[in-house]
């Protein structure tokens, strides 16, 4: 019986070869996959960070509804329980003029003396009413606004209305971009990988008949051709991230300046969706030279 | 799945070979022959007789237009392309072209052979120094291809095909470019490996090669065997 050795060792100098044969173009790839791979992550890096942010903001979102006249407890039992009915509601909280004087006072600080002739009538009272993270859609708000404008007394209703909007629609175009520059970032991928092995494949087309006739196994002339993807998918894809995170490190920090009142407090891309995209991203490129190469075999 | 062994007293069994190619040029035509283990058989014939053809229909690098081809008992047909890998290790191939990689060195070329079939490392240095000492090419060991002679580079397409101590060699015209004391090597290596059992067919218009050796000879001409050695009958 003949002697059989590993075959990893003979593979692993198939895939040198191959490389040391054609590295303008496997440089070409790498520097391809990792810019996808950037451009990508910086866009959901993006996205996620806002999402982040308008998840915050979500928590100290209020509607105020200002009211004509002061009431009553039992005039503001039956209005809570009015309010409650319209389903997710998380708070209601009535404020007096007084009480609204005193935040007010409060909020100016030093400044509060401006108002040593005024007393607190011209405040009207309020109910502010916290939603439920379910109830923060604009669409939403804006039927509760609806509701809360038919409560007896009410003179009108206030909330980030237009700012909700702009910074809803912000997040959809944002997450539409993400959408786009990953179809985009596969396609690329695709594109990039299976020239490169098929330029790569070509520079040994002769070597590769040759194996033929010698009876070379089909996954011993591929395994070397799927090793050159699976490298260029694996470093492109991590060469990628590594940018982004000196990215972040440069111009994340002086986002988080207090000077912005705290409103962005940016985190880099959790580990498993880093992970993510680096294995996604490899598992890309092995698949696309994995094709390319059956294809040619085939023929 | 079949996993019956298929026995036969023949490495090569071919049965009213054709071969046809378009629009209407036929190369050989209704050729039977055997060849069993250890047997060296000589194809002659001039150029242009099929004798490269029935070459590349024996190790299926053409399909055949009609007839069979059996090897080691397995009818060639019916064989699927993983299968026939496995049999083209067993199968050394001399061709005229060479088909060897010029950039790489002597030593890799032959050890392709041994490499494809996952042979270990120690033994492959070890068989292939051992070839290209025999066919007087050791001082050539480390040089490309490219470099060489067409007489060495014959040579080394000998030392490819013999890498593997194949059932069968084939080869085409091995001493075509060779002179009189390179043959003889080659010849003698031949020799060597069909005492070990391997069937050696050549295919070659040097008559100087089969005379008096004592071998079975296969003439064709136009594509048409005409006289076969072993059964002394004319076609």
């Amino acid at each position: 019986m003949k002697k059989r050795t590993n075959p990893i060792p003979q593979i692993l100098r198939q895939t040198g070869s191959n490389l040391a044969k054609t590295w303008p173009t496997q440089i070409m790839g790498l520097f391809t996959v990792m810019l996808a791979v950037l451009i990508f992550s910086f866009f959901l890096l993006v996205h996620l960070n806002m999402l982040a942010t308008g998840a915050r903001l979500g928590e100290e979102l209020r509607l105020t509804v200002y009211l004509e006249r002061e009431i009553e407890p039992p005039l503001m039992a039956r209005l809570e329980q009015q309010i409650r009915q319209f389903g997710d509601i998380a708070e209601v909280r009535y404020t007096s003029r007084q009480e609204a004087f005193a935040r007010f006072a409060d909020q100016l600080g030093e400044e509060r003396d401006i108002l040593d002739n005024l007393g607190p009538e011209f405040l009207p009272p309020s109910i502010e009413v916290t939603p439920k993270p379910s109830l923060r859609s604009p669409d939403d708000l804006e039927r509760l606004a609806a509701h809360l404008l038919t409560l007896p007394d009410t003179t009108r209703v206030q909330y980030g209305r237009e700012w909700l909007r702009r910074f809803s629609a912000f997040n959809r175009v944002l997450q539409a971009v993400v959408l786009i520059s990953g179809v985009l970032l596969i396609l690329n991928m695709i594109f990039t990988i299976s020239h490169s092995t098929r330029l790569a494949m070509a520079a040994r087309r002769e070597e590769i008949e040759i194996l033929r006739l010698l009876g070379a196994s089909r996954s011993y002339i591929s395994i070397p051709f799927v090793a050159e993807g699976l490298l260029q998918g694996g470093l492109g894809s991590g060469l990628g991230m590594a940018a982004l995170w000196l990215f972040y490190q440069r111009i994340g920090n002086p986002v988080n300046d207090p000077g912005l009142l705290g409103l962005f407090t940016p985190s880099f891309l959790p580990l498993p969706v880093t992970a993510g995209i680096i294995v996604g991203g490899t598992l890309l490129c092995v698949v696309s030279s994995l094709l390319v190469v059956n294809k040619a075999l085939r023929i | 799945m079949n996993n019956s062994v298929p026995v036969s007293d023949f490495t090569v069994e071919c049965l009213k070979l054709g071969k046809t190619y378009p629009p209407d040029i036929t190369a050989l035509q209704n050729v039977s022959l055997t060849a069993a283990p250890g047997e060296i058989l000589f194809v002659t014939g001039v150029s242009g007789a099929g004798k490269s053809t029935l070459l590349k229909l024996i190790c299926r690098r053409e399909s055949p237009s009609g007839g069979m081809v059996m090897l080691f008992g397995q009818n060639l047909a019916r064989i699927g392309s993983a299968e026939m890998q496995l049999i083209r290790r067993r199968i050394g191939v001399a061709y005229q072209d060479f088909r060897l990689l010029p950039d790489l060195s002597v030593m890799h070329n032959v050890a392709m052979a041994m490499e494809v079939d996952y042979r270990p490392r120690r033994l492959i240095r070890q068989r292939v120094g051992r070839l290209l000492e025999q066919l007087g090419l050791t001082d050539k060991e480390r040089r490309p291809v490219s470099d060489l002679s067409l007489g060495e580079q014959q040579r080394v397409a000998v030392a490819r095909a013999a890498a593997n101590q194949p059932a069968l060699l084939l080869a085409d015209e091995p001493t075509g470019n060779l002179d009189e004391k390179s043959g003889a090597l080659v010849m003698a290596l031949f020799r060597e490996l069909a005492a070990a059992g391997t069937t050696v067919i050549a295919a070659t218009h040097d008559e100087k090669l089969h005379r008096d050796s004592g071998h079975q000879v296969l003439r064709l001409e136009r594509g048409c065997l005409v006289e076969d050695t072993r059964h002394e009958k004319a076609y």
